[in-house]
């Protein structure tokens, strides 16, 4: 067999033979030992509103450092960022930034925290847990945009530095996930079972696709599912998508549509639902006691924040999230 | 050329490869890549 090696970093698992590179394009198997080609050699490297990620729940109005390197475990065929998650790290330009850099970066810029994001930090594994290592011990914050799409040991193991991660739960059926992620939904529903018991602070972000995902009975289970399994107080954030990459065919998400999905979440438990990607009143924060509006945000800028001590200021009622 | 002169440039020549150096091509670093986390060899396996 030689020098073959096993990815055992998601549920790809993939088997490697000498010099082949996994299917994620950053990971590769040199001389029977398996490498990282992307650690330290960001190719995105931004201070974006936390609110972008997006985290509703998690430190409003504050800044985020926010990196990335090429790589996805999954091939979505709606990815948003595809120029880069689906390029090889050697076809991306790239910063020398390791993790020590990349906290000093976070605090002289004054980002309270740093979210892995962009593409999937999965593939970036070693640089994002060795740069949340070194965050926490100054004092910075860790949040993570992931698919989920990762084996539990090593979610367990990276877990213990996050502080907070945002889920895509792109869809609540296995077919979906097949045909249109090349992937698979069971690990995703694992993971985030992981990270909830795990304490780390989490919010689900499902981009609704008129025609592939936009079934509100599907959407009623899998609110169900979140509620049961997760707790009503994990915020659900709908996403509106855009034409974009290989289904720039269909259309936009209309605004009934993800209107109709909230009603639905909420119907099913949830207590704070969200529509993103578009201007809309349920991109605001309600108390869900007095109903009063506790954070108006406008796009990525928070307008008011009527929270203190994580307490509605109007009704005192202690309101689920990571608000210093 | 005679062949005096052949065996004089045939001793020069020899001299100056027997104190000559081989030229040595400008090493430039290379940052080794990070060992990957979780993985398995299947060198010893089937």
């Amino acid at each position: 067999m030689g020098k073959m090696v096993q990815c055992e970093l998601c549920p790809n698992s993939c088997i490697l033979d000498l010099n082949q590179t996994s299917r994620c394009r950053a990971r590769v198997n040199r001389d029977g030992k398996l490498y990282s080609l992307v650690y330290g050699k960001p190719c995105a490297v931004h201070v974006d509103p936390i609110e972008k990620k997006p985290f509703f729940h998690f430190l409003p109005g504050t800044t985020a450092f926010s990196i990335a390197t090429a790589g996805c475990v999954l091939s979505c065929k709606f990815c948003q960022n595809w120029q880069i998650s689906q390029a090889r790290p050697e076809d991306t330009d790239t910063y020398d930034m390791p993790p020590g850099v990349v906290v000093t970066n976070a605090i002289d810029y004054k980002c309270r925290s740093i979210a892995y994001t962009y593409t999937e930090p999965t593939a970036f594994y070693e640089y994002m847990y060795d740069t949340a290592a070194m965050a926490r011990d100054r004092k910075v914050r860790n949040a993570v945009h992931s698919c989920g799409y990762i084996n539990e040991k090593p979610l367990r193991k990276l877990s213990k530095y996050l502080d907070a991660a945002d889920v895509d739960l792109k869809a609540f059926t296995e077919d979906f996930y097949q045909r249109i992620c090349n992937g698979s939904l069971k690990p995703v529903l694992n993971s985030l079972r992981v990270l909830k018991e795990q304490g780390v602070w989490l919010e689900i972000t499902n981009l609704i696709i008129p025609t592939l995902n936009d079934d509100m009975k599907k959407i009623g289970e899998m609110s169900r599912w979140i509620v049961n399994n997760l707790g009503r107080d994990v915020p659900l954030h709908f996403s509106r998508f855009i034409p974009h990459y290989k289904l720039s065919d269909l259309p936009p998400t209309p605004v009934d549509t993800l209107s109709e999905a909230r009603r639905t979440a909420m119907d099913a438990g949830l207590r704070f639902v969200y529509i993103g990607n578009i201007r809309h009143d349920g991109e605001n924060t309600f108390c869900p006691r007095c109903r009063k509006m506790l954070i108006e945000r406008k796009v990525y800028t928070v307008v008011q924040n009527n929270i203190v001590s994580g307490k509605c200021k109007f009704c005192n009622t202690t309101v689920p999230g990571v608000w210093s | 050329m005679e062949r005096r002169d052949f065996l004089r440039l045939g001793l020069i020549s020899l001299l100056l490869s027997l104190f000559s150096e081989d030229a040595k091509a400008e090493e430039r670093s290379v940052e080794p890549l990070k060992e990957a986390m979780f993985w398995r060899s299947l060198e010893d396996e089937e």
